[in-house]
């Protein structure tokens, strides 16, 4: 066994294994783990007792803390502050790479679409491109259901969401398009469904709308891509059993359509090896492995060395199909003294040589600032991005165009962008 | 795995809500809920004893806090970010202990005879990992949590989650790799 991510569980699990379930000790609340852990009182009075000495004198005190108490005590409780590191969710207002121009500057000139679709828990809303002011909000059909996925057609205008709901989890489909207000029109329920929502890892609806991608992981390493017509449901599928699985360590883009639509690039991951294979949509399904060719090689965790940029799990084909981004990083500098130094942005690879092409937001770090890490729409030149990265202390979704970012929104949390849909 | 669950009156719940009893929730929530945390900091500490501490520190702190969780369904969350916390702190101490006792840090006896030699290699270059990188990977790879999981549980955001686990993935590779050549 020689791939970390396995011997990682493997050896956790070594470890946990050693607690058995009969052997958990009974839970002791404060005063009996106080009692065992001998915190008595020396000089034999009860804990009572003593508590009610001590609080005849500091009485005073304690209603002039009492007041505090009761202003802390209307703040919610949160989880208990992360301890170690450098305070991660505190930041600035701005990232610390070049900025570019302003968002408005994007969507007017065309570049990026002036909407978006994202997903709460409940609803999908969609949301002006510059300055995330809400248009509408569309809920899920079933009672209790929830919109899992958002895919975009090329328009930028047509969509499909997935919505998982009722008692078996089942994934059902519509597809709606945002006229020129931004605002929807009908949704229509599309004539397919997947099982069960966690089975469904990715979806991709082709340039044109007309079909849509959707990667299926089920038991026994049985992994599918499947192809729906929007228009009749019929399918064809493409499968593989073993250890690889479509996708990488995260939920991500893993399946992305050229504008050709000839050609459907997806993330490969086996024996901790990513590579992004293009599958011919032409035949009529059958082995997903021998439909589909390697065509680069995003990341291989045991062998460092193989790949020039180490990409995270998200990845796009540029629309012509020439080429795959994806967000990444890599050693700058290895120093001899035990320093290293990394660079990080969106590597541009050759779908023929796999060679690197050009880097999009090419920034040094310092320490792990910035770090890209999604990758979430391109334009069809590949180089206008719409991506995510790490701080000055906070994630930002933003516009990368050359080595400029200009972030969609300054505010603290992500908000709506952090599962935008363009 | 009964708790005793008449130490303490439980702590007086809002006013005109009838919430149940702090010491039954919190008590149900360990019996459901305890073997897995122990096994997670086991993980993490190597040591039996220590990771029961951790984890018996983690409900106390809940049940004290109980009546100020403004969503008893993120009591789980919140019970785990205290035992990645006390294990951060165990850690620390210990090697501390460890650099005035001139050892090098390590897990228990029992921990060694129980775990085989190639699982324990892997253990331990976990464990010289930075704090923030080793609990990444052991949320995701011995728990299996999602980014956003992860995220709230060590409270950073999905970004540093992924840049960390992409981080602690490939410094494990360095260290395995030298350890066999």
């Amino acid at each position: 066994m020689n791939l970390i991510e396995e011997r990682i569980r493997a050896a956790a699990r070594a470890a946990a294994d050693t607690v058995t379930p009969d052997s958990v000790p009974p839970l002791e609340l404060p005063a009996a783990r106080a009692r065992r852990l001998g915190r008595r009182h020396r000089n034999g009075r009860s804990p009572d007792a003593t508590w009610s000495l001590w609080a005849a004198r500091l009485a005073p005190l304690a209603a002039a803390l009492a007041v505090a108490a009761i202003l802390i005590a209307v703040v919610n409780l949160s989880p208990p502050a992360y301890q170690g590191g450098p305070a991660p969710v505190t930041g600035t207002a701005k990232p610390d790479v070049p900025l570019g121009p302003p968002v408005s500057t994007y969507v007017r000139s065309g570049q990026v679409p002036p909407y978006f679709v994202t997903r709460t828990p409940t609803d999908a809303v969609v949301h002006l491109t510059d300055g995330g002011a809400t248009v509408a909000t569309i809920r899920p059909s079933l009672p209790g259901g929830k919109v899992v996925a958002v895919t975009a057609a090329g328009d930028d205008r047509t969509f499909v969401l997935a919505e998982e709901g009722g008692e078996r989890k089942a994934v059902t489909f519509y597809q709606f398009r945002l006229g020129s207000s931004g605002r929807p029109g009908a949704l229509t329920r599309l004539p397919m469904s997947v099982a069960d929502g966690k089975s469904m890892t990715d979806m991709a609806l082709s340039p044109d709308g007309t079909r849509l991608a959707i990667a299926v992981a089920l038991g026994g390493g049985l992994q599918q891509v499947r192809l729906y017509s929007v228009q009749s449901g019929s399918a064809r599928i493409w499968s593989a059993t073993g250890s690889g699985t479509i996708g990488g360590r995260f939920p991500a883009r893993s399946l992305s359509w050229a504008a050709s639509q000839r050609t459907l690039a997806f993330n490969w991951s086996i024996h901790q090896t990513e590579t992004v294979r293009l599958l011919d949509i032409g035949n009529s399904g059958g082995s997903l492995l021998a439909a589909s060719q390697p065509a680069v090689m995003l990341a291989a965790t045991t062998e460092p060395g193989r790949i020039p940029y180490r990409c995270l799990d998200d990845m796009l084909i540029t629309p012509n199909g020439s080429a795959i981004v994806c967000p990444g990083g890599k050693i700058r500098n290895a120093g001899k003294n035990g320093t290293t130094t990394y660079s990080t942005g969106f590597p541009e690879f050759s779908v023929t040589t796999g060679s690197l092409i050009r880097i999009t937001g090419y920034w040094p770090q310092k320490g792990d600032d910035p770090y890209v890490y999604d990758l979430i729409w391109s334009d069809a030149s590949g180089q206008v991005l719409i991506g995510a990265i790490t701080s000055a202390g906070r994630d930002w979704v933003g516009v990368i165009s050359g080595n400029r970012f200009t972030p969609l929104s300054n505010q603290q949390s992500l908000g709506a962008y952090q599962f935008g849909t363009w | 795995m009964k708790a005793n669950a008449t130490d303490l009156p439980p702590p007086a719940g809002p006013a005109g809500v009838a919430a149940p009893p702090a010491a039954d929730a919190v008590t149900a929530l360990y019996q459901a809920h305890a073997l897995g945390l122990i096994r997670l900091a086991v993980v993490m500490l190597g040591d039996r004893a220590a990771a029961e501490d951790a984890v018996q520190e983690a409900f106390c702190g809940l049940y004290r806090r109980w009546h100020h969780l403004s969503d008893p369904g993120k009591a789980l969350s919140y019970v785990r970010s205290s035992v990645i916390n006390s294990c951060r702190t165990a850690l620390r101490r210990r090697r501390r202990q460890a650099n005035l006792a001139g050892d090098p840090p390590g897990e228990s006896a029992e921990a060694r005879a129980l775990v085989g030699e190639e699982h324990r290699q892997v253990l331990a270059a976990i464990r010289t990992l930075p704090a923030r990188q080793r609990e990444a990977l052991v949320l995701r790879f011995y728990l299996d949590l999602d980014e956003e999981e992860i995220a709230a549980s060590m409270r950073i955001s999905r970004g540093t989650v992924k840049s960390t686990t992409s981080r602690a993935l490939a410094a494990l590779g360095r260290i395995l790799g030298e350890q066999q050549s």
